[in-house]
């Protein structure tokens, strides 16, 4: 398999508040994040609310611009920081994003049909043939072509996040982008949605980059999984070795807090300190991001940054404590 | 905190120079030459050439800007061309009169407008509340000049009851002669602000009232007085910023009462002297008001800042 | 696999076709506003009898017959009374209509366009073009709007477009800073950043998303700006600025009538009664449209 997606030490600081004397307050939502993506794989991205995973999103679609970093897709390198219109235009067409909530992603002004060929059209492609794209990808996407003329108003959460999908998958990407396509919905139709996306990587080889705050459904959708805590990859590995023998405590944490039916989850709780509030993003924790909240922590781990070690042939952490 | 006052502060300056630069702009397109006004209309080449290389008009309009504001910060703005008294005097007399008329309209329309708004938002079926749906379309629909007429004709020529021009009985000049020639053109004057503040204050205490803070007042089990007391302190800064912007309105905005009532405001000042071609004036009367009405803005601004937290960011 | 959601869809597709529903909503919440239908007669009336006025009346508008100066209200053959020179009122009103009319429309719809224009740009673009935009506006709201009227009325001489123009100027601020703020509040939806990254250029978001999500919006706030307008150019004329003495229009006939106020108070106020109905009736049917708009979503 060869990486269709590369993505190396992206870095996105915003400006949060000028100050008349000292250094100005800057949010660092994303630091040094490097990950890949294989053909036909799904990614998936992980992290609590505030730790960058919308803007990891948004800085690969290109509509922020990062810092710094280099993404390579299908072979041509782009220099996000520097990079050019034509180029976003080009990597765009390569890339769609599918958004979190399905009540603000659709045009409400616009029918079905027209919410799906706007894009297709933009970047000059027959009328005829996005119309026939667009029934193609509706039909794909398990919605009658009599949903073509009604309008965002009239169709359910689920509805909306299907034709979502067909507008996204209708431009023909290599990848698709889901920024937690389901968290907006019903427990029930969130099922329905997740097994809409593996149907259409089993049926189109799209490689999809699942971005969601649930340990859960990411294991359930993804061959690889990485870990973001406050803008940092802190673990990359495959879906079974996050889960199985997860290695950062960070990621510990997060399993053990998926609430689960057998086993004694309330005992863990009980063991476990009391948890700490994400800490502010302005000025992040000397050394380990995560060591104000760890339990191994160590003197180490407050003074140096600990860098991304191999832990197994797929499998990458960023602690002190994990590898040697 | 004190980086956003000083950020409005700093912006206020900068509305106030964009002021100077329209009004010095409707300076130089008035039609005919502003030299006009001040050489004689017989005086000879060699006098005109002599004045208006003292008065720089032949300078570059830049220039030219810049002298004039100078002179206006100065307080400078040169003699009236109709009766030759200083400019400076004429239109702080004018803005006394407009204030009192001003204060008189604000002071009808704000009490009238709370008290029904407030009423009519707490009892949507009263009478009060007709008359306050009455008042809010009819203010703002009602022209001041029409109002004014009407006025006049009748409680000054239909009742005889209250004079119809000037401020004061001749040789009478006391507070109650005032008072009775100031109802009148404050009632006119202040339709409109009656208008939009009854309508302002009915919408933002209804609205308020739906919020759910009041409903876990109520279910907390206060009394109507104590949650209505909180209502009227969450509606207070909108209200403020409309009340205050009203009365900026009131203190420029009454020309056309003014005219009708032959009250000696700034409104009468500057229609005369459009009239009368007196620039000087005019440009003056227009400066004033525009700098009341921007310092009006930022004293409510400030205010909002101090009193709501949310706007120190 | 989709059993589930296609009986959800079942359902959804014997509801009645939701255009038409909301169409229908739309004119109920209006007919049902206080009245709103009678408003909307009103100035369809004053309208028609504006651009009609030839083939109403018998009498010209400028001649006036000397010996019946000041007619009261309701003299027969003089309806609504004669003026200092004896000209039927009445006439004079239905004529004065078609200028006060275009007085009061003419502007609202060039501030529209201006307005929405600069409004839109600087809420899509944001940053740098929206601070130079509504700094610059900041400086027209320094002024108590009729009076900038007044003065650049002054400044422009005579004519229509000495009324126009100014009118136009002072409603461009206020529009424009509806419209920046209507654009802000939508920026954040999905759908603008999904039609920013499907590569369509700035100006087709604008038209085709934009636009269409904040137009009821920015329109609803221009029609109650029609009354300010029409309250704004008959208060020019009133003064004396733009139209010339002999012209029907309803705040000049009022100027030069109101001489008479100490002899016919009555008939000195029609033609403001005039502009008064005409502005009321748009401003109740600008309130309707806006509760039928929020009712409709």
């Amino acid at each position: 398999m060869s990486h269709i997606l590369e993505v190396s030490d992206f870095c996105k600081s915003f400006l949060v508040k000028k100050r008349l004397l000292g250094e100005n307050d800057v949010v660092s939502a994303v630091n040094h994040v490097s990950f890949h993506l294989e053909e036909g794989e799904v990614l998936g991205i992980v992290g609590e609310s505030g730790c960058g995973k919308s803007t990891v999103a948004r800085l690969l679609l290109g509509s922020i611009r990062p810092d710094q970093g280099v993404m390579r897709l299908c072979g041509k390198e782009y220099d996000m920081a520097r990079v050019k219109s034509q180029d976003l235009a080009d990597f765009r067409r390569a890339m769609q994003m599918v958004f979190q909530n399905p009540y603000s992603s659709l045009n409400p002004k616009m029918n079905v049909l027209q919410n799906i060929t706007f894009g297709l059209t933009a970047n000059h492609i027959p009328k005829e043939e996005a119309s026939e794209r667009a029934r193609r990808y509706l039909d794909a996407v398990g919605m009658q072509s009599s949903y073509l003329n009604k309008f965002p108003n009239s169709l359910s959460g689920g509805q909306r996040q299907r034709v979502a999908v067909a507008r996204a998958l209708a431009m023909e990407p290599r990848i698709i982008l889901a920024d937690e396509p389901v968290s907006a919905l019903d427990k029930s139709v969130q099922a329905q949605v997740l097994n809409l996306f593996q149907d259409l990587r089993e049926q189109f080889g799209i490689s999809v980059i699942f971005i969601s705050h649930d340990l859960s459904v990411v294991e359930y959708m993804s061959d690889h999984i990485a870990v973001l805590y406050l803008g940092e990859v802190i673990e990359y590995s495959t879906a079974e070795e996050i889960c199985q023998s997860p290695q950062h405590p960070y990621t510990r944490e997060l399993l053990s807090s998926v609430p689960q039916i057998s086993g004694s989850a309330h005992l863990r709780t009980a063991e476990r300190e009391p948890p700490i509030e994400l800490p502010s993003p302005i000025r992040p924790p000397s050394g380990c991001r995560y060591h104000p909240r760890c339990p191994y922590r160590t003197e180490r781990c407050a003074q140096e940054v600990p860098p991304s070690t191999a832990v197994g042939p797929d499998h990458i952490v960023k602690c002190h404590l994990c590898g040697n | 905190m004190i980086r956003v006052i000083l950020k409005r502060i700093g912006l206020a300056f900068l509305t106030l120079f964009g002021v100077t630069v329209i009004v010095f702009a409707l300076l130089q397109m008035m039609p005919g030459e502003p030299i006009d006004s001040i050489v004689p209309l017989d005086a000879s080449d060699a006098l005109r050439q002599a004045i208006i290389e003292k008065y720089g008009f032949d300078k570059p309009l830049y220039v030219q800007y810049f002298c004039w504001l100078g002179n206006a910060l100065r307080g400078n703005f040169g003699n009236s061309v109709s009766d030759n008294r200083l400019v400076l005097t004429i239109v702080s007399e004018a803005l006394h009169n407009t204030l009192i008329l001003a204060l008189g309209a604000s002071i009808v329309a704000f009490l009238l407008s709370i008290v029904i708004g407030v009423y009519s938002a707490y009892r949507p079926k009263s009478i009060l509340s007709w008359v306050g749906t009455i008042f809010g379309i009819g203010g703002i629909s009602i022209p001041n000049y029409c109002l004014s007429l009407i006025l006049i004709g009748i409680f000054s020529v239909t009742l005889h009851v209250l004079p119809s021009n000037g401020m004061y009985f001749s040789g009478d000049y006391s507070f109650s002669s005032l008072l009775r020639h100031l109802i009148l053109p404050a009632l006119a004057a202040g339709a409109m602000t009656l208008g939009i503040m009854t309508r302002m204050v009915r919408s933002s205490v209804a609205e308020t009232r739906n919020r759910s803070f009041v409903t876990t007042l109520r279910a907390k089990g206060l009394s109507e007085p104590a949650i209505m007391r909180h209502v009227l302190r969450n509606s207070f800064p909108t209200l403020l910023t409309v009340a205050g912007l009203q009365f900026g309105y009131l203190m420029g905005g009454s020309t056309m009462v003014e005219t009708i009532f032959s009250w000696p405001g700034i409104g009468l000042i500057i229609y005369q002297s459009i009239f009368t071609s007196d620039f000087p004036t005019t440009q003056a009367a227009i400066l004033i008001v525009a700098v009341i009405f921007v310092s009006i803005n930022l004293i409510i601004d400030l205010l909002r800042i101090v009193a709501d937290p949310r706007l120190r960011k | 696999m989709f059993v589930a959601s296609y009986a959800q869809d079942q359902e959804r597709l014997s509801e009645p076709d939701f255009k038409k529903e909301a169409r229908a909503r739309f004119l109920h919440t209006f007919a049902a506003y206080p009245m709103a239908v009678p408003a909307l007669i009103l100035l369809i009336v004053i309208l028609l009898s504006a651009v009609f006025a030839p083939a109403l009346t018998p009498y010209n508008p400028f001649d006036g017959v000397a010996a019946e100066r000041l007619q009261s209200v309701g003299t027969p053959g003089h309806l609504l009374g004669t003026d200092e020179q004896g000209r039927d009122i009445l006439t004079r009103c239905l004529f004065g209509g078609r200028y006060s009319l275009v007085m009061g429309f003419l502007p609202v719809a060039i501030a529209t366009v201006i307005g929405s224009i600069l409004g839109i740009i600087s809420g899509y673009f944001g940053k740098a073009y929206a601070q130079i935009v509504m700094r610059t506006l900041d400086v027209f709201y320094a002024f108590p709007s009729i009076l900038l009227a007044i003065a650049l009325s002054s400044v422009l001489g005579s004519g229509l477009s000495s009324i126009i123009i100014p009118i136009s100027v002072i409603l461009v601020p206020p529009i424009a800073r509806v419209a920046e703020a209507t654009v802000q509040d939508i920026m954040p939806e999905d759908f603008i950043e999904a039609a920013q990254t499907s590569g369509a250029g700035a100006l087709k978001v604008i038209v085709f998303f934009v636009i269409p999500n904040t137009f009821g919006r920015i329109f609803i706030y221009c029609t109650t700006q029609f009354s300010v307008s029409i309250l704004s150019a008959s208060g020019l004329t009133f003064l004396g600025l733009g139209i010339s003495a002999p012209t029907p229009e309803w705040g000049s006939m009022l100027n030069a009538l109101r001489q008479q106020i100490f002899i016919k108070p009555l008939l000195t106020i029609v033609p403001g009664l005039f502009i008064f109905v005409t502005a009321l009736s748009v401003n109740i049917l600008s309130d309707a449209l806006k509760d039928a708009l929020e009712a409709t979503g």
